[in-house]
């Protein structure tokens, strides 16, 4: 018995050691791939929350670059949004204030910066069930189930930039192609391109002239927009203008309208859409 | 007078509290034979305070708390941990995973012969840790249970052990599952017939493997099994003792790290030696990218596969916590060196009663790294020091015995600590600190004594200077009274030089403790051997309960 017991003890544990000694995926260059992109008329949003100060968000923004110019280019809406500890202004090089009141507002009741920049929200999918914060590194896995759904709306937005008041009029056509249920809400921003300014990198260090994209400047209709629909149906339509001075330091040519339908109740976002101030 | 009434009866009210739950909870237990347990509850209440930071809670108050139930029979074992997070003090997981209520390990098992084996839930390690090791820690709220598969077997000097489980991660599991392998050799029990006297020799050897699927859209090619092996060795003789490990793992692109593909590496070797009033300790570890966790996208201390040693002292006083180390898991290389020595009685400089006397150093910088530019990350040369410091501590503490009545402990403490990288505050300055401790003990009779400790910290960044006393009176065997004050009278801003005030008492009844404080605790890190969390600042009453059966 004795015997027994040591003989298959030593198998079983032979056993595990062949299943570990194999299990190895060496992965040699290079060490990126190419992914299928898919062809469709909807439009993702891709919320990047991060702050100047955050060593790991450089990162997440270029993934949000490469997601948005490379894999699934003209179907991402990229926004921004400096939140939480990490976008505090500090005296020195980290002086420049990046947030906003919508910001804020929106990281109080989604909760990404408690749980660690860079965090990101995939047209808000899977907020009722707490599962809306995503890593960067999921962020064009996301983009692809998404984008995989199909369109039940579409939207339409033309500008018009005063220069005299420094001024944006935008109007946002709203058209549903699907019949839904549930209040609908569009969301109309404005982000700004190509702003330099610090911003810390993995490793301690700070890059003095980083260029920062898509950041959220500010917006037109309140952070959580306008309701437009109740159960919407198919081939109905609304149009909603706004105005908004942009802030005194945003370069105009480097600022886009954002704008997006969602339903109110569990905040996914159905489409997006953005298009340049001039 | 109605405040000196009201002060007496909530004294009188705490007694009777204290005795009564005292009695209930040591009332005999009639425990079927082979079962043992632990109960451990811990509450706070919750007073916004927006001086010191503490934020409001809405529920005003918050509870952790365990009950560990343990059965031994023979060659069987069973158990099981209930948890409660009612809700979670402040600090347990910013993410909020620690609320509710449940059975969160359970196990059995049995041993038969050489072997042993357990299903369900356990806890283990392999060597030093540096590529498996799972363990709980109450006071830290962390724990990465294994839930799977252990055999155990051990003859003649071998001891083996192999695995497959699952992570636990908070009251669910992680996506990945873990393989592992492990193998030891005593040498004087594998051939007892050599003469080996006070002399052993400790080979091991292990393997752990994680799965974890890819994501079908990854821009990078996330490598799904991700292997990491060490070998050791320990060499005793006599009072000399040297072990060292080094660990290696193949490439594993994660949060942490950053998703790079550079392998990671890490070296732990420690030694020392001992005799009767001399000892000598001495440390030195390299890790290069040795975050290990079974969830690529992992963060905080949550499904860590392995544990990376810290080589730094662990400061018990007050105000030396307030500058703690965490490992680095994507890199650091230190050196740790410890000497103490105790003056007999009767000579001159030991006294009548005798002095001891240790002196503890340990400095850590980051590994240099020359960057690829790719996803690789960096090469690293394995023996060249990266210039950032991380952290430098020098401990000097000299106990003595000045009379039959009085004990004193003296303690200087100087730190340098880089609270750019420790802490993530960007940045800020390195912090360079002096710490002193007077930490005296008077005994009135054999079962009361007073002990008070003053400490002061000097510093010229960061919060400034700090001051601390604290006074205990302990009515042995049960009762204790203390209260303390930690002052932050070198805030640079006058509005926050704050007074933590605390005071509390603590009823001892053999293996049963009940504690009751009431006081501002200021924010922090908690570090356990180099593992932290972040405890924000609180104020109001703490209530505590543990006991054993």
């Amino acid at each position: 018995m004795k015997q027994t017991i040591q003989k298959s003890s030593v198998i079983l544990i032979l056993a595990i050691f062949s299943i570990a000694i194999i299990s190895c995926d060496k992965i040699s260059p290079p060490y990126t791939q190419e992914i299928a992109t898919v062809v469709t008329k909807r439009k993702v949003l891709l919320e990047d929350y991060t702050g100047h100060t955050c060593p790991n968000c450089p990162n997440a923004a270029k993934e949000a670059d490469t997601i948005a110019n490379y894999l699934y280019k003209d179907q991402v809406v990229v926004m921004a949004l400096h939140v939480g500890g990490f976008a505090t202004p500090y005296p020195g090089a980290f002086y420049y204030d990046f947030r906003t009141t919508e910001g804020t507002e929106l990281d109080n009741f989604f909760a990404l910066a408690t749980s660690g920049l860079p965090k990101g929200m995939i047209n808000r999918a899977g907020f009722p069930a707490l599962t809306h914060k995503k890593a960067y590194s999921t962020w064009a896995n996301n983009v692809f189930t998404e984008l995989s759904k199909p369109v039940e709306a579409a939207i339409e937005i033309s500008n018009t930039y005063n220069q005299s008041t420094n001024t944006v009029i935008t109007t946002v056509n709203s058209k549903f192609v699907e019949d839904l249920s549930g209040k609908y809400f569009l969301s109309v921003f404005y982000v700004e391109d190509s702003i330099i300014q610090p911003q810390s990198t993995n490793g301690g260090g700070t890059i003095s002239d980083y260029v920062h994209m898509h950041v959220l400047r500010g917006s037109f209709n309140g952070t959580w927009g306008e309701q437009i629909a109740l159960d919407p149906q198919k081939d109905s339509e609304v149009s909603k203008t706004y105005a908004t001075p942009l802030k005194t330091d945003a370069v105009p040519k480097n600022c886009r309208v954002v704008a997006f339908i969602y339903n109110f109740d569990t905040k996914e976002v159905v489409q997006a859409d953005e298009k340049q101030i001039q | 007078m109605i405040k000196h009434k009201l002060k007496n009866c909530i004294i009188a009210s705490l007694i009777i509290l204290f005795s009564s739950i005292t009695y209930n909870t040591n009332a005999q237990l009639n425990l079927p034979n082979g079962v043992s347990g632990s109960f451990q509850m811990d509450a706070q209440s919750y007073k916004e305070d927006s001086i010191i930071g503490a934020p409001d809670v809405p529920e005003n108050i918050g509870t952790n708390g365990y009950l560990d139930l343990k059965f031994n029979s023979g060659n069987f074992k069973a158990g099981l941990r209930y948890e409660a997070y009612l809700n979670a003090l402040q600090g347990y997981d910013p993410e909020g995973r620690y609320k509710g209520t449940g059975i969160t390990n359970r196990y059995a098992g049995y041993t038969y012969e050489n072997l042993e084996i357990t299903a369900g839930n356990f806890y283990d390690q392999f060597g030093s840790g540096l590529i498996f090791r799972s363990y709980y820690d109450y006071d830290l709220g962390y724990d990465n249970a294994m839930d799977g598969m252990l055999l155990k077997y051990n003859t003649n000097g071998i001891y083996a052990k192999g695995f497959i489980a699952r992570q636990r991660a908070f009251f669910d599991y992680g996506p990945g599952l873990v393989r592992g392998i492990d193998g030891e050799i005593h040498l004087s029990e594998l051939f007892p017939s050599a003469k080996w006297g006070k002399t052993n020799l400790i080979l091991g050897g292990s393997f752990v493997s994680k799965f974890q699927q890819k994501d079908q859209s990854s821009t990078i090619k996330q490598p799904e099994n991700v292997g990491a092996s060490a070998g050791r060795l320990n060499f005793i003789h006599g009072p000399f003792n040297i072990y060292a490990e080094y660990a290696y793992k193949i490439n594993d692109p994660s949060y942490v790290n950053n998703y790079i593909f550079a392998p990671g590496q890490s070296l732990y070797i420690t030694t020392s030696y001992t005799k009767k009033g001399f000892g000598i300790n001495a440390a030195a570890k390299r890790i290069d990218n040795m975050n290990f966790r079974s969830d690529r996208d992992a963060t905080g201390n949550v499904l860590n596969i392995n544990y990376l040693p810290a080589i730094s002292k662990n400061q018990t006083y007050r105000l030396a916590t307030l500058y703690p180390y965490a490992t680095q898991p994507n890199g650091e290389m230190g050196i740790m060196g410890e000497v103490f020595y105790t003056f007999k009685p009767d000579t001159k400089l030991g006294g009548k009663h005798g002095t001891s006397i240790s002196v503890n150093a340990s400095h850590i910088n980051d590994i240099d790294r020359e960057p690829t530019g790719d996803e690789y990350g960096y090469h690293s040369d394995f023996f060249k020091v990266g210039e950032t410091v991380f952290y430098q501590d020098v401990n000097v503490e000299i106990t003595k015995k000045l009379s039959k009545k009085i004990k004193a402990i003296a303690t200087y403490i100087n730190q340098i600590y880089n609270e750019e990288v420790l802490k993530g505050h960007p940045d800020s300055p390195m912090i360079y600190t002096n710490i002193a401790v007077l930490d005296l003990t008077y005994k009135f009779t054999t079962t009361k004594s007073l002990r008070m400790e003053f400490q002061h910290l000097w510093t010229e960044q960061d919060l400034g200077n700090w001051a601390f006393i604290l006074a205990e009176y302990t009515i042995a065997p049960h009762w204790s009274f203390n209260a303390y004050d930690e002052y932050n009278y070198g805030n640079d801003n006058k509005d926050l030089r704050v007074h933590y005030l605390n005071g509390g008492i603590v009823y001892n009844k053999g293996v049963t403790r009940l504690a009751l404080g009431y006081g501002k605790q200021r924010s922090g890190l908690l570090c356990v051997g180099g593992v932290c969390r972040q405890v924000p600042a609180s104020n109001g009453f703490t209530f505590s309960v543990s006991t054993s059966f």
